[in-house]
């Protein structure tokens, strides 16, 4: 029952957050609905018994995306009173794709959560994976090269940000 | 397992309370005096000019792109931690376990070391033409 409850909140948390986003005139007020959207997507992975993924979803996604969003419109000449219909047409569009491309397994799947004793067993996933990141035959080294990939990933996204433009002000 | 989340809940719960019930409190005792200066958003201070919305300097993004890789790490690093001592006491693969969790850490902290000596960390630096990267004169 408080799962059901707890989904139909993080539902309308979702949905109300991005439709906020959707249909709101200042484009810094959707980015920051994007927060309730991003924050509902962790608690359904919550009720899917995935914590690993709601942290990383609350960390990364909440945190850090939706700063590098708001950076981003910081960097953007202001843009107030902007056409809503543009982005509802697209939001319709995209909205559609997903349907007609999930049509298929969403008329297959099982809507009333039948794995819900396959839910219920796991007492959380972030001990497996920390366990698997130890294991030399397993997720050792992609762990290693994760890091890798990660510092690369920084000094690239840097430097492209380093090359100086043309400034106007200050 | 779901019991797990009631302290994240509580601690939600725990953060939004603050913010109402200080809100409520400060909307309950404080006088309300509404002259234009004390409407401004810097009540003794400069006077405000245009819009605080204009184009902010690259540098907040840099910074921001610096945050994510390092909130990438953490996300990694979180599972890890989650077991180390376990691993720890279970001997046989206890220093893997260590120096794995070193070894990424001290990679990544050489992308902080990069950022640092490029100064890119470094807020006041002057834009003179001439002037190698990083080898800026603080202002």
């Amino acid at each position: 029952m408080g799962e059901v409850l707890a989904f139909w909140f993080f539902a309308a948390l979702t949905i109300g957050c991005a439709l906020l986003a959707l249909l709101h005139r200042n484009v810094v007020n959707s980015a920051f609905a994007l927060l309730g959207t991003l924050l509902g997507l962790a608690g359904f992975y919550v009720l899917l018994a995935a914590d690993f993924l709601a942290m990383t979803q609350v960390l990364i996604y909440a945190g850090g995306i939706l700063v590098l969003i708001l950076f981003g419109l910081m960097l953007t000449p202001p843009v107030t009173n902007e056409r809503r219909f543009g982005r509802i047409l697209v939001a319709v569009a995209v909205v559609g794709l997903g349907a007609v491309a999930f049509w298929e397994k969403a008329r297959g799947a099982v809507w009333h959560a039948a794995a819900r004793e396959e839910l219920a067993a796991p007492a959380g996933t972030v001990r497996e994976i920390g366990l698997e990141f130890l294991r030399r035959d397993s997720w050792l080294l992609p762990f290693e090269l994760a890091s890798v990939v990660l510092l690369a990933g920084l000094v690239g996204a840097v430097y492209i940000a380093r090359r100086r433009f043309p400034r106007e002000d200050v | 397992m779901y019991f797990d989340y009631a302290n994240v809940l509580v601690f939600l719960l725990a953060g939004m309370a603050f913010v109402v019930i200080n809100l409520v409190l400060g909307a309950l005792i404080r006088p309300t005096r509404r002259d234009r200066a004390g409407l401004e958003p810097y009540e003794c201070g400069e006077d405000v000019i245009g819009s605080a919305w204009f184009r902010f300097d690259i540098r907040y993004y840099t910074v921001a792109m610096v945050y994510l890789v390092f909130a990438v790490e953490v996300a990694f690093l979180f599972p890890w931690a989650r077991v180390l001592k376990e691993a720890l006491r279970a001997e046989d693969i206890g220093g893997v376990a260590l120096l794995e969790g070193l070894l990424f850490i001290a990679i990544l902290l050489l992308g902080l070391a990069y950022v640092w000596v490029k100064g890119d960390l470094s807020w006041v630096r002057s834009f003179r033409r001439g002037t190698p990267r990083g080898h800026d004169k603080e202002v």
